[in-house]
């Protein structure tokens, strides 16, 4: 029971409190330029949970059970790179070929993901940090669920903002990172959400 | 291949204003908000940054003919992480205050799209030596970028500036410059880097807005004075006709 | 044949630089692992003297048997004149949030909890962490269980450490 609350606890706080774009400053690349329509921002959001997971999933063992005991922890950036572009590519193939329809509206974002902080920083974390496989495992489906959440409702509030009467400087770009700034603000008001929780 | 003259200044100079991979490109965007809570742990990422961009564009540069078309972005990818480790182990090793406060994001120097863009687009297609200036002036433009909003961040968020706790073989001073309880802790917070970075993306779309009025202004100006003096000219030209028919 | 051929040496290419690659940070790692785990010896050395003093000099160190869960390395703390001025514990445990590794120093004098420092703090709010229970405890408030931020999980880490090196030191008094 209690590694079941820990578990849960670690999800919501790496997915909301901690979230990986507006705390952690991960992925801001994806959330800044795949944000102007919600359908692909719902696209590229899923992408991620897809491929952050899997990289989570395939990461963690390679390096506690292949790398350590080779004596090679320190390649570890160089094989997680790697096993992400490799990732990303299978990924790819694996759903042309079963779905043709999601591949047309995921397959332009899968070769964007090799380069979303969001991936290779959660699977460099995960054992820089030090944590067991579970909670990397809750850390990684936290962090990309996170970064859906908040890649498409920032895409919500961008669609609104383009036909609203902004100063012409602050027109695109710079209003939506005030919006951001707005959406981090928020989220800071979440810290100490499990306080009154005694584990 | 013939060049023009100032070439290799115009190729440095243009990672520093016309294409400045921050401000211009949006690249590189999570360090430039992650590190930019002090100035000096900027100019800390900045140089890894530069060296790594440097590093990987030449040695790509090098490698040029011998990558062909099929391999190029896992080739890449893995000399980019090669030098990014180097750089994180010898952080590690010689400036570890430097290495605990930017944690993963030296890592994260792998996935930043600027140095994997400039082998793409640039270094794979030109001589060592313009790969070399142009990844300088890219990595150069780069730092002042995120030093520039690590002054405001550090400036408004603490009220002082401190130096030598990260490069610690220089002597620690702070500099306070803001008094003791006006700073606006905020911008410390990831929102003020958000805000920081918008109203300076505003002051360049804004100085960009005014050229292009003046610009445009000036040629309307131009296409007027053009047009009164067709018009003057046409009207000369009649008088003169009517003129000539009287005398007639 | 022409096709097979250009596959072949793509990719003995790319072995190729990938094997570069890994000689090149074997080599970098040989030459700078002494200069990091000095740097790591050096980071408990300050640890030590920020809890008892600048003249402070590490006299002994020992490993803690395997009963204890965070604990694992003792040092016996010698001031100027080579009098013994307490025991350090090293202390290194992770939880959900990232790892911590303290130095937990008890005066021999006062044969009470001296002080507290971070050597590895990977928590994910690692600074959280420091304002708001490790300098509150070196300052000498000893209640951890009020929390007021998302630090909540690694404070209670710190607390677990902090009382286990505490058994630690009661035991050998004891002795």
């Amino acid at each position: 029971m209690q590694i079941f609350i820990s578990f849960i606890l670690a999800i919501i706080s790496s997915m909301l409190i901690d979230n990986v774009v507006l705390s952690r400053f991960y992925g801001i690349c994806p959330f800044l330029g795949v944000s102007k329509k919600v359908k692909s921002s719902l696209g590229m959001g899923i992408a991620v949970v897809f491929v952050i997971l899997l990289a989570t999933v395939i990461c963690w063992p390679l390096y506690n059970y292949v790398l350590v005991p080779a004596g090679i922890a320190f390649l570890d950036t160089v094989v997680y790179i790697l096993v992400i572009a490799s990732l990303v590519q299978l990924v790819g193939l694996f759903i042309k070929k079963y779905s043709p329809s999601l591949y047309k509206s995921l397959g332009i974002y899968l070769p964007l993901i090799t380069t979303n902080c969001a991936v290779l920083g959660v699977a460099q974390g995960n054992t820089d940090q030090g944590l067991s496989f579970l909670d990397s495992l809750a850390n990684g489906l936290g962090t990309s669920i996170g970064f859906l959440l908040i890649i498409v409702t920032f895409s919500c509030i961008r669609t609104r903002l383009d036909s609203a009467n902004t100063p012409k400087a602050f027109k695109g770009l710079p209003i939506a990172l005030v919006t951001a700034a707005i959406m981090a603000i928020a989220l800071m008001g979440l810290q100490g959400l499990f306080s009154g929780i005694k584990l | 291949m013939a060049k023009e003259k100032g070439f290799t200044k115009k190729n440095f100079l243009k990672g520093i204003v016309v294409e400045n991979p921050l401000f211009v490109s949006i690249l590189g965007t999570c360090p430039a908000l992650a590190t930019t809570k002090t100035v000096e742990a900027a100019l800390g990422m900045g140089l890894l940054f530069t060296v790594v961009l440097i590093c990987s564009s030449v040695l790509v540069s090098l490698l040029r003919k011998l990558i062909s078309e099929e391999i190029r972005t896992p080739a890449y990818i893995v000399i980019i992480a090669t030098f990014v480790t180097i750089v994180k182990m010898m952080t590690s090793a010689f400036l570890p205050e430097l290495y605990s406060t930017l944690g993963v994001f030296i890592s994260l120097i792998v996935v930043n799209c600027i140095v994997l863009g400039r082998a793409e687009a640039y270094a794979s297609k030109n001589t060592v030596f313009d790969s070399f200036i142009d990844a300088l002036g890219m990595g150069v433009g780069y730092t002042l970028a995120i030093i520039l909003m690590a002054f405001f961040r550090e400036l408004i968020g603490t009220g002082a500036f401190s130096f030598g706790k990260i490069f610690t073989f220089i002597p620690a001073f702070k500099l306070q410059i803001i008094p003791v309880g006006y700073e606006i802790s905020l911008f410390q917070n990831p929102a003020g880097a958000f805000i920081v970075f918008a109203i300076i993306l505003a002051v360049i779309a804004f100085i960009n807005n005014r050229k292009n009025e003046l610009k445009t202004n000036l040629e309307r100006q131009a296409k007027i004075k053009k047009q009164q003096e067709a018009k003057l000219k046409a009207e000369q030209e009649k008088a003169k006709q009517v003129a000539e028919g009287e005398t007639k | 044949m022409a096709d097979k051929k250009h596959y072949i040496i793509t990719s003995i290419t790319l072995g190729a630089i990938a094997a570069c690659s890994a000689a090149l940070i074997g080599v970098t790692n040989m030459v700078t692992r002494d200069k990091i785990a000095q740097n790591e010896q050096n980071k408990i050395t300050s640890g030590i003297n920020s809890i008892f003093g600048n003249d402070s000099k590490i006299a002994d160190e020992a490993p803690v048997d395997s009963d204890y869960k965070y604990v694992k390395y003792v040092y016996t703390v010698h001031g100027d004149g080579d009098q013994l001025l307490g025991y350090a514990f090293r202390t290194s445990g992770s939880n959900m949030y990232g790892k911590i590794s303290l130095i937990v120093g008890f005066g021999e004098a006062s044969k009470d909890f001296e002080g507290l420092s971070i050597v590895v703090n990977e928590q994910t709010y690692a600074s959280t962490l420091v304002d708001n229970y490790i300098n509150p405890l070196n300052e000498g408030k000893r209640e951890l269980e009020d929390v007021s931020c998302g630090a909540t999980y690694g404070a209670k880490l710190v607390r677990d450490m902090v009382n286990e090196a505490s058994q630690v030191i009661n035991e050998m008094w004891k002795d």
